[in-house]
C-alpha cells in the first residue's frame, strides 16, 4: 500500500490535531496563519490523492486499526472524495484569507484562538463526512459539526447572532435526533453500520419483501434529518438569521461548505445503502424532487423581499441547495453528477459572494440596501466579486452557475415525467435569481446622489483579500468555460462509488 | 456612568410629569394619559408590579367590556408619522391574523405529532423484539466482539475492547465532541482577567464528612478508569466520577481551594494533552494496522493491570478529558454570590 492511501486518515487527523493544539498559542493572529498552513497542506494532499486515483481509475477502503471493516472502522476514498476534499480545503483557505480583516474586527482578541479552533474542528468534521464509509462515524462527525457551527454563529456576540444561534441549535438538535432515529431503526433491522454491509442486508430485505415499512421510515427519517440540517425549503427558517448575523467568515463557510457536508452523506446513503429500488418504491426520489422544486421557487421569492444584503444571500443559499435536491430527486446517474457539480460550484460561488458582500459592508459600514448604494465604487474588488457571483447564480453563460444549470438541465432531459417540472423550475428560479441579484448589482454600482458625477475614490484593502477574491473569480470563470475536466472527474468518481439509476 | 445618569433623570422627569396635575389649577383640562399613569402607580402600590403596557392593555379590555369610550390622548408627536405607519400596516396584513394562525399552528403541530407517533409505533411493531436471539443485530459483528475480543484486544471488558480498539475512530470523534463542547462554553462564557467567582465553603458537617469522603471518591474514580479494560467501567464512566469529585471539592472546600491546583488554564492544557496523546497513540495503531506493518503493541496477559496494549493509557486519556470537561462546565456555570 503506497503512501497515497494514507492521505484521507492523515488529513482528518492533521486537521483535528492542529485544532486541538491551538490553546497552546498565545496570539490569535498567529493562529489564523497556522490553521491556513494546515489547510493548504491538506488541500495539496487531497489534490495529489485525486490526481493519483483518477489516473489509476480506482477507489479504495482504508482499514482503521488492526481489524478489518465490519468489526472496525473504515474510510473510503475515490476521485470524487478527493475532489470534494480539495475544493473544501481551497474554500477554507481562501475564506480565511479573504475575511481576515473582518475576523479580527468582529471577534474579540481573546476569543480569536478558540474561534479558529472550532472552525478547524468543523473543517475536520467536514473531511470526515466526505471520507466516511460508516453510518455511525458519519453521525459522530455530524455532531461535531453541529456543536461547532452553532458557536461559530454566536461568536460575534451581537444580540441577534445569539438569538439566531439558539434557534439554529434547536433545528440542529431536531435534525440530529431524526437522523439518529433513522440509524437506530436501520441498525435494529440489519445489525450493521458499514455502508457496504448495510447495502447487502437491505437488498436481502427487498428480495424477501419483509419489513418494508421500517426500511422506508428509516430512509425518510434520515433524509428529513439531513434536509433540516442543510436548510432545505420548509425547514430553512433558521438559515437567514444564522448566516446573516454571523461574521463573514462564518457565513461564507457555513453557507458554502457545511450545508454541503450533510448532502454528501445523504448522497452516499442514496447510492451506497438504499440504492435506486428503495428510493423509487418509497417515492423518496419524488419527495426530494418536490422539496427541491418548492425550495427553488419559495426561497427565491423570500429572497426578493429582503432589505439586508446578507439575508438575501442566505435565502439564495437555500434556493441553491434546492437545486441539489432537485437533481438528486431525478434519481439517475446524470442527476447525481449534476448534484455533485452544483455542490462544487455553489461552494466556490457562495463563499465569493459572501466575501464580496462582507468587504462592501466593511467599506460603507452598513448592510441595508439604502446604505450600500454605491458601495462597489468604494470597494471595487468586493463589488466585482459580488457582481460576478450574482450573475453566475443567475446562469449567465461563461460563468460557473451556467455550467451547473446546464448539467441539471441535461439530467432533466434524460428523465421521464420529471423533465417538464424540473426544466420549468430551473427556468423560473433563474428568472427569480435575476430579479433579486440584478437590482442588487445595480444598487451597489449606482451613484449615491442622482445626476452627480462622483469621484472614484476606492478604499484600499489588503493584498490577501484581493488575492483570495481574485482566485475565487478565476475558479468561477474556469468552471464556467472549461468544466469538462471537472465533470469527467465527477463522472469517474460516481461510477466508482456505485451504480445508481 | 453616563447611562445611569440619563436613566435617573428620565425617571425623575416621569415622576414630575405624573405629579404635576396636583400643582396645576382645577380648571386646566385633565390629561387622560397622566391620569391613567397615576392610576397605574396606585395599582402597583396595591398589587404586584406590572408593566405599563400590560396595564394599559388590561384597562383597555376592561373599558371594552363595560362599553366605555377610549379616552383621547393628545400626543405631542406630529400626527403624520403614526398615520403613515398605520397605512403601511393596513396594506400588509389584517389585524388578528397572527393569532388565528397561532391556533391553527397548535392544532397542526398536535396532529403531526400524533401521526409521527402512530407511524413510529407501527415501525416498532415490525422491528425484532428486544432480547430476541434471532435478531439481526446479533450477527457476526457482535459475535466476534464477544468471542475473540479478549484474544484480539487483551481486554476482559468487551465494551472497552470495542470502543477503544475495534471502533476507536468513533471514540476519537466522541472525545472531539466533548472537547468542542468544552471550548464552546469557554468561548461564550469566559472573559479574561475576570475575578474568580468566590463561593463560601459549605457548613461544618458537610465539610467534615466530605473531607473523609472525597479521597475515597477520587480513589474509586481512578480505579474505574484504570481497571476499565478488566472490570466494568472505563474512561467515560470513571471520568464522570472524577469530574463529580472535582465539583464536590469545589462546592465544599470553596472554588478558590481547587483553583489553586487546577486553574482553568491548566484544565484546558490537561484536556489538550490528553487528546493529543490519544490521537498520537491511535494514529500509530491506525497506521500500522492499515499498512500491515506489524509493530503491534504487546497485549500482555488478559486480566492483568498492564495488559491490552494501549487500552490503559487510552482509558486514562478519555477519563481525563471527561473529568476536565465536566469541571469546566461547572466552573463556567457557577452562580455568583449576588445571585
Amino acid at each position: 500500500m503506497g503512501l497515497v492511501y494514507n492521505i484521507p486518515l492523515f488529513s482528518i487527523l492533521l486537521v483535528v490535531v492542529s485544532g486541538v493544539c491551538i490553546p497552546l498559542f498565545r496570539n490569535g493572529r498567529h493562529v489564523i496563519r497556522f490553521i491556513q498552513i494546515v489547510q493548504c497542506m491538506v488541500g495539496v494532499g487531497s489534490l495529489f490523492l485525486m490526481v493519483e486515483l483518477s489516473t489509476l481509475n480506482e477507489s479504495f477502503t482504508y482499514q482503521l486499526g488492526h481489524v478489518p471493516a465490519p468489526w472496525g472502522n473504515e474510510l473510503r476514498a475515490g476521485p470524487l472524495e478527493g475532489l470534494f476534499a480539495f475544493v473544501f480545503s481551497l474554500v477554507m483557505v481562501l475564506t480565511f484569507s479573504g475575511s481576515r480583516e473582518d475576523l479580527i474586527a468582529d471577534i474579540k482578541p481573546h476569543r480569536l484562538g478558540n474561534y479558529c479552533l472550532l472552525m478547524q474542528l468543523l473543517y475536520g468534521a467536514l473531511l470526515a463526512m466526505i471520507y466516511t464509509d460508516d453510518l455511525f462515524t458519519a453521525y459522530v462527525f455530524v455532531e461535531v459539526a453541529a456543536v461547532t457551527a452553532c458557536v461559530v454563529v454566536s461568536a460575534k456576540e451581537s444580540g441577534r447572532s445569539i438569538v439566531s444561534a439558539i434557534r439554529y441549535l434547536m433545528f440542529n438538535c431536531l435534525g440530529s435526533g431524526l437522523f439518529l432515529l433513522g440509524i437506530a431503526i436501520l441498525y435494529a433491522l440489519t445489525g450493521h453500520l458499514l455502508f457496504s454491509s448495510l447495502q447487502q442486508a437491505v437488498e436481502q430485505y427487498l428480495l424477501s419483501g419483509s419489513s418494508k415499512l421500517p426500511l422506508i421510515v428509516s430512509a425518510l427519517l434520515m433524509t428529513l434529518g439531513l434536509s433540516i440540517k442543510s436548510a432545505q425549503f420548509p425547514f430553512h427558517a433558521w438559515l437567514p438569521d444564522a448566516h446573516a448575523s454571523a461574521t463573514t467568515t462564518s457565513s461564507a463557510i457555513l453557507s458554502g461548505l457545511l450545508l454541503k457536508g450533510y448532502l454528501i452523506i445523504l448522497m452516499k446513503l442514496m447510492v451506497r445503502v438504499f440504492g435506486p429500488f428503495v428510493m423509487v418504491s418509497s417515492y423518496l426520489c419524488d419527495l426530494l424532487l418536490l422539496l427541491g422544486l418548492a425550495g427553488m421557487l419559495f426561497a427565491s421569492v423570500a429572497a426578493l423581499r429582503q432589505e439586508e444584503v446578507k439575508r438575501m444571500i442566505a435565502y439564495s443559499s437555500s434556493a441553491q441547495i434546492s437545486y441539489i435536491f432537485l437533481s438528486l430527486g431525478l434519481g439517475s446517474q446524470l442527476g447525481l453528477l449534476a448534484a455533485c457539480f452544483q455542490i462544487i460550484v455553489h461552494a466556490l460561488t457562495k463563499s465569493m459572494i459572501f466575501l464580496g458582500a462582507g468587504a462592501m459592508i466593511n467599506g460603507v459600514h452598513g448592510h441595508y440596501w439604502g446604505q450600500l448604494r454605491g458601495a462597489a465604487r468604494k470597494v471595487p474588488v468586493g463589488g466585482i466579486a459580488f457582481t460576478v457571483g450574482g450573475l453566475s447564480l443567475c446562469g449567465i453563460p461563461l460563468l460557473a452557475g451556467f455550467s451547473s444549470k446546464y448539467c441539471i438541465a441535461l439530467a432533466a432531459l434524460d428523465s421521464d415525467w420529471q423533465m417538464a417540472p424540473a426544466l420549468f423550475g430551473l427556468a423560473a428560479s433563474s428568472v427569480l435569481n435575476a430579479m433579486y441579484y440584478i437590482p442588487a448589482i445595480l444598487v451597489i454600482w449606482g451613484r449615491t446622489k442622482p445626476n452627480q458625477e462622483e469621484e472614484w475614490n476606492p478604499i484600499s484593502i489588503g493584498w490577501e483579500q484581493k488575492l483570495a477574491l481574485g482566485f475565487l473569480l478565476f475558479c468561477n470563470l474556469y468552471l464556467g468555460m472549461r468544466f469538462g475536466l471537472v465533470r469527467n472527474l465527477i463522472e469517474q468518481g460516481i461510477n466508482l462509488l456505485g451504480s445508481f439509476g | 456612568m453616563k447611562t445611569t445618569q440619563n436613566n435617573n433623570s428620565l425617571f425623575r422627569r416621569i415622576l414630575q410629569w405624573a405629579s404635576e396635575s396636583e400643582k396645576e389649577s382645577a380648571d386646566a383640562p385633565e390629561d387622560p394619559e397622566r391620569q391613567e399613569f397615576q392610576e397605574y402607580l396606585e395599582y402597583i402600590d396595591a398589587h404586584d408590579y406590572i408593566e405599563f403596557g400590560a396595564y394599559r392593555y388590561m384597562r383597555y379590555q376592561q373599558r371594552k367590556e363595560l362599553g366605555l369610550d377610549e379616552p383621547t390622548f393628545h400626543h405631542h408627536i406630529e400626527p403624520s408619522i403614526p398615520q403613515k405607519k398605520q397605512n403601511v400596516k393596513k396594506s400588509h396584513h389584517k389585524q388578528g391574523l397572527l393569532r388565528k394562525q397561532l391556533g391553527w399552528y397548535r392544532i397542526a403541530s398536535v396532529f403531526i405529532t400524533c401521526v409521527i407517533i402512530l407511524i413510529l409505533c407501527l415501525v416498532v411493531m415490525e422491528l425484532p423484539k428486544f432480547g430476541d436471539l434471532n435478531a439481526p443485530a446479533l450477527n457476526e459483528v457482535a459475535q466476534r466482539y464477544l468471542q475473540q475480543g479478549r484474544e484480539e484486544t487483551g481486554a476482559v471488558n468487551a465494551i472497552t475492547g470495542m470502543i477503544l480498539e475495534y471502533r476507536a475512530f468513533d471514540t476519537f470523534g466522541e472525545s472531539v465532541v466533548l472537547f468542542a463542547a468544552a471550548i464552546s462554553t469557554l468561548l461564550l462564557l469566559r472573559t479574561p482577567n475576570q475575578p474568580l467567582k468566590q463561593r463560601k465553603a459549605g457548613d461544618e458537617i458537610l465539610t467534615m464528612v466530605s473531607k473523609y469522603l472525597l479521597p475515597m471518591i477520587i480513589l474509586f474514580g481512578c480505579y474505574v478508569v484504570l481497571y476499565g479494560h478488566i472490570s466494568p467501567g472505563g474512561g467515560f464512566s470513571g471520568g464522570a466520577i472524577l469530574g463529580a469529585a472535582l465539583i464536590l471539592a469545589s462546592l465544599v472546600l470553596g472554588a478558590g481551594e481547587v483553583e489553586r491546583v487546577l486553574t482553568s488554564k491548566r484544565v484546558t492544557y490537561i484536556t489538550v494533552f490528553s487528546l493529543l496523546t490519544y490521537a498520537a497513540m491511535k494514529s500509530y495503531s491506525f497506521y500500522t494496522g492499515a499498512n500491515h506493518v506489524g509493530w503491534a503493541i504487546p497485549k500482555g496477559e488478559a486480566g492483568h493491570l498492564f495488559s491490552g496494549g494501549f487500552l490503559l493509557p487510552l482509558n486514562l486519556c478519555v477519563g481525563l478529558i471527561v473529568a476536565c470537561t465536566m469541571y469546566t462546565f461547572y466552573t463556567l456555570f457557577i452562580p455568583t454570590e449576588e445571585e
